[in-house]
């Protein structure tokens, strides 16, 4: 199996007024196409900021990190713009919809961002929006707005945008945090049927019920820990 | 909020240029009516020639020089109407000239009904516009002023903008009959003068400046001066308010852009986050500016037609009929679209500073 994310000797350090602070230090990691994988680790660990490096919303301070065969490092921000449009879904834990869309229109909203020979037209982004928001159980709420759904809802269509584009992965931070018992099942049953079909989910989570049936990847100040039996 | 204020200040800035248009093209109005003529004058006196006072003889013998055109040029006697009173708190200018010479003064104005006091009694008017208004006439009523009563033959069409010149404000009658109620027998105010053929009106000038050294021509380039000279203040004034106005809106629009991009930091995170480019989130950001002010530029534009025929009516104006210029909504709209863009571009540029990280954070 191939590769998809593979980070070797990580570090992230910020200035924070003078003051040096390691958020990674010399992580390694490794994501194969078609993989679940789970990141866990407590407040401070540095979950947040792998998720925003694998996400190409940041770029590591030292280290190699590359992202379906490319190397982000070194990348301008327009490339991880282009990247995260065409790459990456994201779901957040508080679905972050934009909230004067309409659900259809949400889900569409990425596929403007498509360029060249991806860049569809308006029927086809509409068919393509109504096709995801199906999958995920959601074609009778195409014309609401956000506000007018519950949470799960909400994330279901946070998860059909994050599909629209058909990325490599999706990067989901936390997506049932937000979420009563019912419908973390149902999100997580939905994550997993997403998997099946092949695509990978990296997903940051503190909840270990969601955990079952991926490979968990605990970090803890900034590094990975070693599986039990590594 | 936002769209109010722009629509007050566009409505302002809207007002403000419809009242410079209709000054400059009233004027232009009246500086047409000059135009071609010549004015011999007393030294020092101005346009109209009110103030100035030549003798009748010394008239004749302006009007029987070569360089003169004697059958298109008259003596003329301009003089206030004692006891009349104009809308703007003006007087009605008499005008006496030699009958069938009527051309010198009215020019090519269109008049309704007869445009020549040939044949006509002593008491005969042609008027212009506003004196028609004025006294409320139409052609064959008679007008009493001060005991005088005066039968119109004749209604200019509106020229100018009867100010300071006088061809709308103007009630042309025999020179006699003018001398006649102004007491001034055997005077005049001025020569209009047309060149003879063949002669420039520099030539014109030149010899009537050197046969009377204290006696002034005043021509269409004098006219042009004191039009220049009257708008000229006016026009930084009104230019300046325009300014205040602009930057007023600017800041209104900048003001509202700013608190948006700031409640919408989230969502802008979350649009960079899913591949949107800074340019797009900048477009955007100008689009909504653009939008406001185009949403209150318009209401605005719709509204100063009403608002400045109101405004005309309560200063005491009637039959108030105004059609907003073409010019005007042209000259307005390009202010809302500058006004909307660069109102938008400061908060769309600090909208691409925002980190995508910190903006995901935003609560």
């Amino acid at each position: 199996m191939q590769n998809l994310v593979n980070g070797k000797e990580l570090w992230k350090t910020y200035d924070l007024g003078g003051v040096k602070v390691n958020a990674l230090r010399g992580l390694n990691i490794t994501v194969d196409e078609g993989e679940f994988v789970s990141i866990m680790g407590p407040s401070g660990s540095g979950k947040s900021t792998l998720m925003n490096l694998i996400g190409c919303l940041d770029t590591p301070s030292e280290g190699e990190l590359t992202i379906d065969g490319r190397e982000i490092s070194s990348m301008k921000e327009s490339e991880l713009t282009k990247l995260r449009a065409e790459k990456i879904g994201f779901i957040f834990q508080t679905f972050n919809l934009l909230p004067a869309l309409s659900v259809r229109d949400n889900v569409e909203f990425p596929m403007r961002n498509m360029s060249g020979d991806k860049k569809l037209n308006k029927s086809a982004r509409r068919a393509r929006a109504e096709e995801c928001l199906e999958s995920v159980g959601l074609s009778h709420r195409l014309n609401y707005l956000p506000a007018k759904l519950s949470g799960g809802e909400r994330q279901r269509v946070a998860i059909a945008r994050a599909l629209v584009n058909k990325p490599k992965f999706i990067l989901a931070d936390e997506p049932t945090g937000n979420l009563d018992t019912e419908s973390t099942e149902n999100i997580m049953k939905l994550l997993h049927d997403i998997n099946d079909g092949g695509t990978t989910v990296i997903m940051v989570t503190h909840d270990v019920e969601t955990t079952q049936n991926t490979r968990i990847l605990k970090i803890r100040d900034g590094v990975i820990e070693p599986n039990k039996g590594d | 909020m936002c769209i109010i204020g722009v629509m007050a200040c566009v409505l302002l800035i809207g007002v403000i240029n419809v009242v410079m248009y209709e000054m400059v093209s009233g004027l232009k109005g009246d500086l047409g009516t000059v135009h071609g003529k010549m004015y011999f004058e007393q030294n020092g006196t101005n346009y109209p020639p009110a103030g100035s006072v030549i003798t009748e003889s010394l008239g004749n013998e302006v009007l029987n020089k070569s360089v003169v055109d004697s059958q298109k040029s008259t003596n003329a006697l301009f003089t206030p109407l004692q006891g009349s009173q104009t809308g703007d708190g003006g007087m009605t200018m008499v005008v006496g000239l030699t009958p069938g010479r009527e051309g010198a003064y009215i020019g090519n104005t269109t008049v309704t009904g007869k445009s020549s006091l040939v044949g006509e009694a002593d008491n005969a008017v042609i008027i212009g516009s506003e004196t028609a208004k004025t006294y409320n006439s139409t052609v064959g009523s008679t007008i009493t002023v001060n005991n005088e009563s005066f039968k119109v033959v004749g209604i200019m069409k509106k020229v100018g903008s009867g100010w300071p010149l006088t061809i709308d404000s103007s009630m042309v009658m025999s020179l006699a009959h003018a001398q006649n109620i102004s007491d001034r027998k055997g005077l005049v105010s001025t020569v209009i003068m047309v060149p003879s053929n063949g002669n420039s009106e520099q030539t014109v000038e030149d010899t009537l400046q050197s046969a009377y050294p204290k006696y002034d021509v005043y021509t269409e380039k004098d006219t042009q001066k004191t039009i220049d000279k009257q708008l000229k203040e006016v026009m930084i004034f009104m230019n300046m308010v325009i300014i205040m106005i602009f930057a007023v809106s600017m800041v209104l629009i900048m003001n509202v852009m700013m608190m948006s991009v700031k409640e919408k930091t989230k969502d802008i995170g979350t649009m960079r986050a899913l591949g949107t480019k800074k340019g797009s989130i900048m477009l955007l950001i100008i689009y909504e500016s653009l939008i406001l002010s185009s949403i209150g530029g318009i209401i605005g534009i719709l509204l100063i037609s009403p608002v400045y025929s109101l405004l005309g009516i309560l200063m005491g104006a009637t039959n108030f009929n105004f059609v907003l210029p073409t010019s005007v909504i042209i000259q307005v709209a390009v202010i809302v679209l500058v006004i909307g863009t660069f109102s938008g571009l400061l908060p769309a540029y600090l909208a691409n500073k925002i980190s995508p990280i910190e903006a995901l954070r935003y609560e």
